[in-house]
């Protein structure tokens, strides 16, 4: 059984087999795929490069052995070394697991920062539009002169999005004003 | 307008009543009113209608070209009009004025008004991908009246929303924007 930092789980021979496998690229086809790999990591789109199709095979995967790889590595907030270290044991050469250690330190801050950034968001605010104006007659009274302004709030619900529209008074604004400067004075003191 | 005189009215406060009761927007289309105000001034339920109906009629006319001067409501009484009785409901509906016209006010169409916001700032510190972290989220509560039903007893439905710190600076960047505009106008 190998001991491994990034994960207690035990992995399937194929996931070991397949770190072995990069043994058998040369340096330069290393560094392009680990540049790919951290590339799709940190702008997850269509990977559209001209590959070799036996090459590809192997790559897909290499690719999903990766994505365990990098997604237990954020879990536990591992060290540039800690890194090194699981690489060595899982029978990656010297050379390759420095280089691949070395990159994963240049990219970490970014990466974690988009694993936050996918953090469980309930009912989040994803659009507010506004727009205010002035009544200017009602059926009532032939001419009033009250200001009002109305929101609207765009949420995400899951997959879709929900507006929520409402009309504030003036007074009511400049509560929600306050009230939302005080909630940012309470933020900033966190970060 | 046609008015009857009415000139069997028992006591200013009948009067003052009547002008209250004819002003919802209700009153005319009321038969229970027209059958109580038919009691108190002792005429028909159909006079009383139709007293109840100018009575409407002259009120929502004074409230909505907002006249204010005694002069202005007079003149709308036909000149064979029991004068005292002219005046006395002249002043009774200047006196009722500004309340009918905040009624009015706050019961004009409009998109759900914000009743009640409430918020709290929380602290993220783990989740499932990321076994550690320490990220501030704010969380905002909202109630909003629904004013398609009668004010005060709405329908009131309530919203919470989550915010991160960049949404809410943005969120205030447009708040800010628009105090900007408002004192702009403000100051014209």
């Amino acid at each position: 059984m190998l001991q491994l930092q990034f994960t207690k789980d035990t992995l399937p021979d194929s996931v070991s087999n397949d770190f072995q496998n990069l043994n058998k690229f040369n340096e330069q086809q290393f560094t392009s795929l680990t540049e790919i790999l951290f590339n799709f990591l940190l702008e997850p789109k269509e990977v559209n490069t001209p590959m070799h199709e036996l090459i590809f095979d192997i790559l897909t995967d290499l690719v999903s052995a990766f994505m365990l790889r990098q997604l237990g590595s954020l879990k536990k907030n591992l060290t540039e070394d800690q890194v090194k270290e699981d690489l060595l044991t899982l029978g990656v050469s010297e050379d390759k697991a420095d280089h691949f250690s070395q990159q994963w330190s240049l990219h970490y801050p970014v990466l974690s920062r988009l694993a936050v950034g996918q953090t469980l968001m309930v009912n989040q605010l994803v659009d507010m539009e506004w727009k205010f104006g002035v009544t200017v007659g009602t059926s009532e009274l032939q001419k009033v002169g009250n200001t009002f302004l109305q929101l609207k709030l765009v949420i995400r619900k899951g997959n879709s999005t929900e507006n929520v529209y409402m009309e504030l008074t003036l007074p009511q604004f400049y509560n929600f004003l306050h009230e939302m400067e005080r909630a940012k004075a309470s933020m900033d003191c966190f970060s | 307008m046609s008015y009857l005189s009415h000139n069997k009215a028992p006591s200013k406060d009948a009067v003052r009543q009547l002008c209250a009761d004819s002003f919802p927007s209700g009153a005319p289309e009321s038969w229970r009113l027209a059958e109580s105000t038919a009691g108190t001034l002792s005429v028909s339920a159909i006079e009383a209608k139709e007293l109840i109906a100018a009575l409407h009629t002259l009120s929502h006319h004074i409230l909505f070209h907002n006249l204010t001067a005694p002069e202005q409501i007079l003149v709308l009484f036909p000149k064979s009009f029991h004068p005292s009785l002219k005046i006395l409901i002249t002043k009774i509906m200047l006196e009722h004025s500004p309340t009918w016209r905040n009624e009015a006010l706050s019961n004009q169409i409009s998109l759900p008004h914000l009743v009640e916001m409430d918020w709290r700032v929380d602290m993220k510190t783990a989740s499932d991908s990321v076994s550690r972290m320490a990220v501030p989220t704010c969380l905002v509560h909202m109630k909003v009246e629904d004013s398609s039903c009668l004010r005060g007893s709405g329908a009131l439905s309530s919203v919470t929303v989550e915010l991160s710190k960049e949404t809410l600076d943005t969120m205030l960047d447009g708040l800010g924007r628009i105090r900007d505009q408002l004192s702009v106008v403000a100051g014209k």
